[in-house]
């Protein structure tokens, strides 16, 4: 019945290949929406993961590091240092903010760092130097390639003005972008004497996180306490929890796409071959057999489809991220059996049409000369 | 004849179509019995329900009411599946249009119902191999079936037919689509399948050549059977 399956197809080879291709284009879709979603998911939230801290302390309401609508006094930091678990404490400020390079808009997550602890500075630099003096900033290289900025260029805010010193890399929120700056610049830049936004912190060894965090909310006061990965979570959910929808109802589109474009070529080719269908069961197949035939015939377009899609999300994925570096597209193992799995269902719904109208084929019809 | 002995027996088989209070008889309480080693042609005019017959007698369709008994078992009361299981195994189709399956070789068609029929696929290619061979298209077994000519055709869906041995095979006009030489060669090979090996075959024809291979002829007409002598049909126009 496969090798049956696998001639019909060979046979109408132009229909075979558009029905794997409408397939095929599906899986290509569904397989770069999963992966920009995992991309972003893995992006957004690893800057946050990856700062030397265990726990970040935010003014009570702010719940991610994107919105950053966080204000503490520089007084709370050594309320902090001075719980006997705490091994060193760090502040940050974090703003989004706008600046003009050349007349043009510039959006930038700026964060101003404590220099003497690098706790929250650039992850990795790639050009440049890494700790911004005065007046200097390092870019996220994904900013630096969207606004075509380099080392020596310059960025203004107001009557400040930031000359590009080094480029890192890790600074990439998806939809926005850090860039460091010293902590004094930042303080300066936004007039907060006394105030940061965050409070980081890390345990000494042998400390327990869950006791200090429980310590900390406890006595201080109009604060949330969060550990790094719950505060990386809070600000993935921030930003990703507005695309998932979208994603969603876009993969949905694509699957009903892919069915109805396999269902209908699957559809013409049974009707004109109804009369193959007619004497396969004069001459003693059943219905079963037959229903066997097209739902072979839809998964084996189903199978190649899928290594189409998959494939051309492998060679497309790149060049799309070099066209558009804010797209980040993370294709993992199990996310392609995902889409296997979901390519598996929709050949057999796609074979269900032809399936029942292959079983409403009369044998007789094989005698009509 | 004893009805004992025939592998093909219609007993009392009605058909009837269409619309209750405007009823068409296609057959009227129509018995026949087809022994082994028979052709037995069917002639009747256009419309008088010869493929009905046929494909009552194929196991295609229920009659209205009467019997159809095939290699001993009565169809009446058998599922579909069980219906396809005694097409595959005791009944063999021969038709007007050939209706080989396009996208396999000579041998893939042939192999194709020896699979169904559970045999192993080394059986079944050298089954298969064998009857072409005995059918004189051993050196077309791989050919594509387009590449074919009618006779060729012909000649393949008939080893098709035979192919798990039924007990009968039944064949609608399968010469009318084929010149005389090879409409002889056609019913040369159907006559040897019934003589030589021992199946029955039941045809449908409106073709008076083939008269001559026949060893009964029945006349369909107005929804009823009646036996005719071959020598009495072959000297006058079958279609009068």
């Amino acid at each position: 019945m496969i090798e049956l399956a696998l001639r019909n197809l060979i046979t109408e080879r132009t229909r075979f290949a558009f029905s794997a291709a409408g397939i095929g284009f599906a899986v290509f879709l569904i397989t770069i929406l999963i992966g920009m979603y995992q991309g972003w998911n893995q992006k957004v939230g690893s800057f946050v993961e990856d700062v030397n801290a265990d726990g970040w302390v935010v003014r009570q309401g702010t719940n991610d590091f994107i919105a950053a609508a966080s204000i503490l006094p520089d007084s709370m930091g050594q309320q902090i240092a001075n719980h006997p678990d705490v091994q060193s404490v760090s502040p940050l400020i974090v703003r989004p903010m706008q600046f003009q390079h050349d007349g043009k808009n510039v959006d930038i997550q700026l964060v101003g760092y404590d220099e003497t602890t690098g706790v929250g500075g650039p992850p990795k630099i790639t050009k440049g130097k890494g700790n911004p003096g005065p007046g200097e900033i390092v870019l996220d290289s994904t900013l630096a390639r969207i606004a075509g900025l380099g080392i020596g260029d310059t960025l203004t805010s107001g009557k400040t003005s930031f000359k590009v010193t080094g480029i890192t890399s890790g600074g990439n929120f998806a939809f926005t972008q850090a860039s460091f700056v010293s902590l004094d610049s930042a303080r300066s830049l936004l007039d907060m004497p006394g105030f940061v936004t965050f409070w980081t912190y890390s345990t000494k060894p042998g400390g327990s996180q869950a006791h200090l965090r429980s310590d900390l909310q406890d006595t201080l006061p109009g604060v949330t306490v969060f550990s790094s990965h719950e505060f990386a979570q809070a600000t993935r959910h921030r930003i990703l929890d507005s695309v998932i929808p979208i994603i969603g109802l876009i993969v949905g589109l694509a699957f009903i796409v892919g069915i109805a474009i396999t269902s209908l070529t699957i559809y013409t080719a049974t009707i004109e071959r109804a009369r193959e269908f007619g004497v396969m069961k004069a001459i003693g197949f059943n219905n079963f057999d037959l229903y066997r035939l097209v739902l072979v015939q839809s998964m084996i377009t189903g199978v190649v489809g899928f290594v189409f899609g998959v494939a051309l999300t492998l060679a497309v994925s790149p060049f799309a991220q070099r066209l558009v570096p804010q797209l980040i597209v993370y294709t993992r193992a199990k996310d392609v059996l995902f889409v296997l799995i979901t390519t598996v269902v929709m050949a057999a719904g796609a074979a269900i049409v032809p399936a029942r109208r292959v079983g409403s084929v009369d044998p007789a019809i094989a005698f009509k000369g | 004849m004893a009805t004992s002995d025939a592998v093909l027996e219609l007993v009392d088989v009605s058909q009837t179509f269409g619309a209750k209070d405007n009823p068409t008889h296609a057959m009227k309480s129509v018995s026949l019995q087809i022994p082994a080693r028979q052709v037995v042609i069917i002639m009747g005019p256009s419309g008088a329900g010869k493929s009905t017959l046929l494909t009552i007698a194929g196991a295609l369709r229920k009659p209205t009411s009467g019997e159809v008994i095939v290699a001993g078992t009565p169809l009446s009361s058998l599922s579909e599946r069980r219906l396809a299981e005694v097409r595959l195994r005791t009944i063999g189709f021969v038709f007007q249009e050939f209706n080989l399956l396009s996208s396999l070789t000579v041998l893939q068609n042939l192999e194709l119902v020896l699979r169904k029929a559970r045999m192993p696929g080394r059986s079944a290619s050298a089954r298969a191999t064998e009857l072409l061979s005995i059918l004189g298209l051993s050196h077309r077994k791989d050919a594509r079936i387009k590449t074919l000519s009618g006779g060729e055709r012909q000649r393949v869906a008939i080893a098709r037919a035979v192919v798990n041995n039924p007990a009968v095979i039944l064949a609608d006009e399968p010469t009318a689509s084929l010149d005389g030489i090879r409409g002889a060669e056609v019913m040369s090979m159907l006559q040897m399948i019934a003589h030589d090996m021992g199946t029955a075959v039941l045809m449908v024809s409106h073709d008076h050549r083939v008269l001559k291979y026949a060893d009964r002829i029945v006349w369909l007409e107005d929804g009823h059977l009646e036996e005719r002598e071959p020598a009495s049909m072959m000297s006058s126009d079958p279609r009068s």
